[in-house]
């Protein structure tokens, strides 16, 4: 563990301050008291997942530990954590500004990657982040024409945002960054399994990773914060 | 602690801004058409726009963009119901804690507000922070008097159980009109409509949703919602109100894919409170849009025959 000591840091929580605009401030309140991760959902099916501990060393500045980890894209964003703890402390907004800074050294594209679609086919350009595609064959089956559905219900068979509003979030878009952020995620390549060395392959948990997302060069994740636990991976063992 | 102090103060307005949630409009149309049909025979004006778009919340939550990018598309939003000088009114969950987890951050931060405002007038609009969002659930519970005096297909012998869903009651710890661990509002308008409330032990769990984890880690979330299909079955409700379209899908489609996966027969139709509401007030068929609906239809038809078309 030695060569993760000179990884820490002392700045990197004042740092992360001004970028998260307010929203994430006073972990330093942290009772340690574990209510949080107590109730936690995500911890109920990944036990190794642990709000406890990574406020514990984002206060420490154990910040390496929390990038690089995999337990760090386990949360469900449920926010029972803030209803539950003693101090106030809004967990769900440290662990989005943690994945923005995990992302700023190359961790987790490939899980961003994924819904990049629905930013950018659905919101930009439709105004609408959910649309009435559907990809579960079953559910087409099911349900049928969704269009259809809606006019008999009284509603127009399709609901559409004016031109002019999806001409205004794509400008919001623009002028804050997030389409140039998009655009570095651009394509996908696949890492190619067969070179993983064996340490890598299990710590990978079968989990697809590409090398490469867009122009980033993509890190591997690992538990960092002890076995993994749980249902999903007692069946992968 | 109970907070149903704050019922009092919602108003009970002739008009509402109704706010089109993404996963209603276009997963469940039935929430969106019951919603505005509700409202109408309660007295409320539903007012819609196209300029719409949907909350906003979402690109930052998956981590497509920092909070920079969802703040001013959160204050367009709200401005568009302040331009009309009305309050704002929610289906969704998600939409719910956006707006007014956001909304209530800008109004308390200045020079965010002036940040955003800069954005939003090279557009003509701005954000001054002046109208209220509600959820449906809590006007519904505003109005609950005049929803027991207009039922017109009264739920004897319907069981329900209920899902708040966690971006209601988890990021709600102030706003919410309810306490944040135990909650029971939903259960009273249950009752109220002539409905037999359905205890289960994962009540107050979250649905499984994860927001994007049933796109990252679907095993996660499958395992999560079936420990929550389990205990639901357990005590074998009628129905399964959420108030959240997006739990509502979650709850919905994951009992087909589960019962594909693994040979299991979870059949529970879930409706939304909008949804519930509507089928009391008479609202018809059609409106009602269980055409959309996946799990336990044959269960949703002796309900009907129950209440009576
Ligand atoms: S509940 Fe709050 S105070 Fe307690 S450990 Fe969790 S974050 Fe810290
Ligand atoms: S928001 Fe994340 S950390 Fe907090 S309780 Fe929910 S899953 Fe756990």
């Amino acid at each position: 563990m030695l060569e993760k000591v000179k990884d820490w840091s002392d700045e990197f929580y004042e740092s992360f301050k001004p970028i998260a605009m307010g929203f994430v401030n006073e972990a330093e309140k942290c009772l340690q008291c574990g209510k949080c991760t107590g109730q936690c959902p995500a911890a109920a099916v990944t036990p190794s997942y642990n709000p406890r501990k990574i406020i514990r060393d984002l206060v420490f500045g154990n910040v390496k530990r929390v990038l690089s980890s995999v337990e760090l894209w386990q949360c469900f964003f449920c926010s029972g954590c803030y209803s539950v703890c003693p101090m106030d402390i809004n967990f769900p907004f440290f662990v989005f500004m943690f994945r923005l800074a995990a992302m700023n050294e190359g961790y987790g594209w490939e899980d961003v990657k994924q819904l990049e679609g629905y930013a950018e086919k659905s919101y930009l350009k439709d105004g609408i982040t959910v649309s009435t595609f559907e990809r579960n064959p079953y559910v087409l089956d099911t349900v049928g024409d969704i269009g259809k559905i809606r006019a008999e219900a009284g509603l127009p068979p399709e609901r559409k945002v004016s031109a002019r509003g999806v001409a205004e979030i794509n400008m919001i878009s623009d002028l804050s960054g997030m389409t140039a952020f998009m655009k570095q995620i651009g394509g996908v390549e696949l890492l190619d399994c067969k070179s993983c060395t064996d340490e890598q392959a299990k710590r990978c948990k079968r989990k697809p990773m590409p090398s490469k997302v867009g122009k980033v060069k993509t890190h591997y994740r690992f538990y960092n914060y002890g076995e993994p636990g749980g249902k999903k991976h007692a069946q992968a063992g | 602690m109970p907070r149903l102090d704050k019922v009092a103060q919602i108003p009970k307005p002739e008009q509402i801004f109704f706010f089109k949630s993404c996963v209603a409009s276009n997963k469940y149309p039935g929430i969106e058409a019951c919603g505005t049909e509700s409202l109408r025979l309660l007295g409320v004006e539903p007012v819609e726009s196209e300029e719409q778009t949907c909350c906003g919340g979402f690109v930052t939550f998956a981590n497509v963009a920092a909070p920079t990018a969802s703040m001013p598309a959160v204050a367009r939003n709200l401005s568009l119901a302040e331009e009309k000088n009305l309050d704002t009114c929610v289906v969704c969950n998600g939409c719910w804690t956006f707006l007014n987890e956001f909304g209530h951050f800008m109004n308390h931060n200045e020079e965010v507000k002036a940040s955003v405002n800069m954005m939003l007038n090279m557009m003509g609009r701005s954000y001054e922070g002046s109208g209220q969002v509600f959820h449906i659930a809590e006007l519904f519970y505003r109005l609950k008097d005049d929803i027991a005096k207009k039922v017109k297909r009264p739920l004897a012998g319907v069981r329900a159980a209920t899902h708040y869903g966690c971006h209601y009651l988890g990021g709600g710890k102030y706003s919410a009109i309810d306490d944040a661990q135990m909650p029971s509002y939903m259960e009273e308008l249950i009752e109220l409509m002539g409905g037999t409330v359905v205890p289960y032990t994962a009540n107050r769990e979250c649905c499984g949703t994860g927001f994007t984890q049933i796109i990252n880690g679907k095993d996660l979330s499958l395992e999560h919602t079936q420990r929550k299909l389990d205990s639901v079955r357990e005590a074998d409700p009628d129905l399964l109100i959420v108030q959240c379209p997006y739990c509502h899908s979650q709850l919905d489609r994951v009992q087909q894919q589960l019962n594909f996966r693994q040979g299991t027969d979870y059949q529970t139709p879930v409706l939304h409170i909008a949804q519930l509401v509507g089928m009391a007030l008479g609202v018809p068929e059609g409106k009602l849009a269980f055409a959309a609906h996946i799990s336990g239809r044959k269960r949703l038809e002796e309900v009907w025959d129950r209440v009576g078309r």
